[in-house]
């Protein structure tokens, strides 16, 4: 059965990964935005939803990937597609700058903490002459890159982070290191006791998270060709990761996956404004906390139980 | 002489400012979680002024009042009907919680009431002024920054001196313990967060008098507050006041030197605090 469960994932993710060759322009410019959501829900579940750091302000991170990538590629004449990567080394180098300041918030006061960091990367952005101001910036080094082969890269690129940071995050869960990290979310006080050094954990999450979220950033606004400080800082972003993470089961694996799904299903079937539908989607996130907040994930794992011990009945 | 200007138009400007952070500040005392909706409460007061205000043949003085008494209806049931099912030794829950309502609160606004910029008429109060001493002083600022500071210590004054008080203080100090005493902790929860909601509401009645507001507008108003507290520093009700002047006086300064910086040096001021003074300008607990 395990066996089977490992060729059935391997089997899905060459289908994901073949899916450019027989997919339309559209439905491969969905499935970026899919994979996008995916990697920024995981990566902001690692930190919140296994390492017990809530951040609001992870949209000042994709903001910033994205402006990584067309400053990297416009200045530096680095080739787009190794500029996503690199991307997501920049962002990681400022979360590593705002770390030693923001890790003196708590909780609640980390989250909000977060907030007026993303805050203050947006003005900054907004107001720098070189990055366009609220213009924004185009893509220049877009006319050396093959037209056709665009949508696809992106979409790779998205699908490699979507799952690359999946992988990464039950690597970590099976390695000493998240037991490390889940037993500071659950006792601090007991974790400190036996030798765990909060500080160095939280520090590698938090680093980790904020380069997956640069990078996907940076594929998001690869594809768009066009970057504004209104579109890249948007606290939309904020809003999907989190809406997504909690209806599909924070600190769960699938969660993410599960999230995106109906995410993407409502908004592609729903025909209301975006106003209804935040509403609409906001109000399911507040009943999820209320009523199961394991999230759909929970809600897959006791299905699949009570199937299993019908079976054995049987 | 300019400077004299500047500096008690900041002390003004703060005390609303304060005003946000009140009730921020007291359910963080209180129930140790944070309200992301906060900002979005700010918002809805003005909103419901504004529907008040066009519905009914009722003049300001008493539309704001009955807002507050309304808002304060909202926040008791808000806490009653959902905060309090989420309550424990985990702050996330409220925190997400809050967090959809904000959202669910804000494009709710978007629906009805449009994206539009909006203000409260207070007819001769907008322009009304005073001469203090060769200085001509706006009232509304002046008399908002005054309201402040009586509500500041008409709180203080009741957390220490009313039964009401005396069982949040022993709710906020030992909450498994209360309800030995024959203390319903849910309900006062409820009353606080009510309180905090009403606080809200009336500051953003103010905020509407004196400036424009959207639906949009409750975010900035959540990082105010969150930054008033955070500035001034935690386990004391007064350390928010500081916090506020503090902010205004900065948001002022800076909009006087570099007009088109927005709020950014006050959001660098909280990173600045934290480096050097993690534990506020008249804190006693730190923030971890």
């Amino acid at each position: 059965m395990r066996h089977l469960d490992k060729i059935a994932l391997a089997l899905g993710a060459l289908l994901l990964a073949l899916m450019p060759f027989f997919a339309g322009r559209g439905t491969l410019f969905l499935g970026m935005e899919i994979l996008v959501v995916i990697a920024l829900a995981q990566a902001w579940n690692l930190l919140a939803g296994y390492g017990g750091l809530l951040s609001l302000g992870h949209h000042g991170f994709v903001g910033l990937g994205g402006y990584a990538l067309f400053v990297l590629s416009r200045d530096a004449g680095v080739h787009p597609y190794l500029a996503v990567p690199l991307a997501g080394v920049v962002v990681a180098v400022v979360a590593l700058i705002l770390a030693p300041i923001l890790f003196r918030l708590r909780e609640v006061y980390f989250a909000v903490g977060m907030w007026v960091a993303a805050e203050i990367i947006r003005i900054l952005v907004l107001r720098s002459d070189a990055l366009g101001g609220p213009m924004g910036l185009p893509l220049a080094a877009a006319r050396s890159l093959n037209r056709a082969w665009m949508g696809p890269t992106a979409y790779w690129l998205a699908l490699a982070l979507a799952l690359g940071c999946t992988l990464l995050v039950w690597a970590l869960m099976r390695s000493t290191f998240g037991l490390r990290l889940r037993s500071l979310r659950d006792d601090e006080t007991a974790a400190r006791s036996i030798g765990v050094a909060p500080g160095r954990v939280r520090l590698t999450v938090f680093v980790l998270s904020a380069a997956v979220v640069g990078m996907a950033g940076a594929v998001n606004f690869l594809s768009a060709l066009f970057i504004t400080p209104v579109a890249a800082f948007d606290m939309g972003w904020m809003v999907t990761i989190v809406f997504v993470t909690i209806i599909g089961g924070i600190g769960r694996l699938s969660g993410p996956f599960l999230g995106a799904a109906l995410f993407f299903a409502l908004r592609e079937t729903l025909a209301m404004s975006s106003s209804w539908y935040l509403v609409a989607l906001g109000a399911v996130a507040m009943l999820v906390m209320l009523l199961f907040p394991s999230g759909l994930a929970g809600l897959v794992s006791r299905i699949l139980a009570s199937l299993n011990i019908k079976k054995e009945v049987q | 002489m300019i400077w004299i200007d500047v500096i008690l138009n900041g002390l003004m400007l703060g005390g609303l400012y304060a005003l946000f952070g009140l009730g921020l500040s007291l359910i963080f005392g209180v129930m140790k979680i944070a309200n992301i909706a906060h900002g979005e409460l700010v918002v809805l007061g003005a909103f419901l002024a504004f529907a008040a205000t066009g519905l009914l043949p009722l003049p300001l003085w008493l539309v704001v009042p009955l807002v507050a008494v309304l808002v304060f209806a909202l926040g008791y049931g808000l806490q009653l009907g959902l905060v309090n099912r989420v309550l424990g030794d985990d702050p996330m829950p409220p925190l997400l919680l809050t967090f959809g309502l904000s959202i669910v609160v804000q494009n709710l606004l978007v629906e009805v009431y449009g994206a539009n910029n909006r203000s409260l008429d207070a007819g001769w109060l907008e322009t009304a002024r005073i001469d203090l001493g060769g200085l001509s002083v706006g009232v509304l600022p002046l008399g908002t920054l005054g309201l402040s500071v009586v509500l500041f210590a008409a709180l203080q004054w009741a957390l220490i001196h009313t039964a009401w008080g005396r069982n949040v203080r022993a709710t906020s100090d030992e909450p498994g313990l209360v309800s030995l005493m024959g203390l319903d902790r849910k309900r006062v929860f409820a009353t606080v967060m009510g309180l905090s909601a009403a606080l809200a509401a009336l500051a953003g009645m103010l905020l509407a008098m004196r400036t424009s507001v959207t639906p949009f507008s409750g975010g900035e108003r959540l990082l105010i507050a969150f930054e008033v507290i955070v500035i001034g520093g935690l386990g004391s009700i007064w350390a928010s006041l500081i916090g506020g002047l503090v902010l205004g006086l900065v948001h002022v300064l800076s909009f006087r030197l570099d007009p088109s910086s927005g709020l950014l040096y006050g959001h660098i001021l909280l990173l600045v605090i934290l480096l050097i003074r993690p534990e506020g300008l008249a804190g006693k607990a730190r923030t971890r």
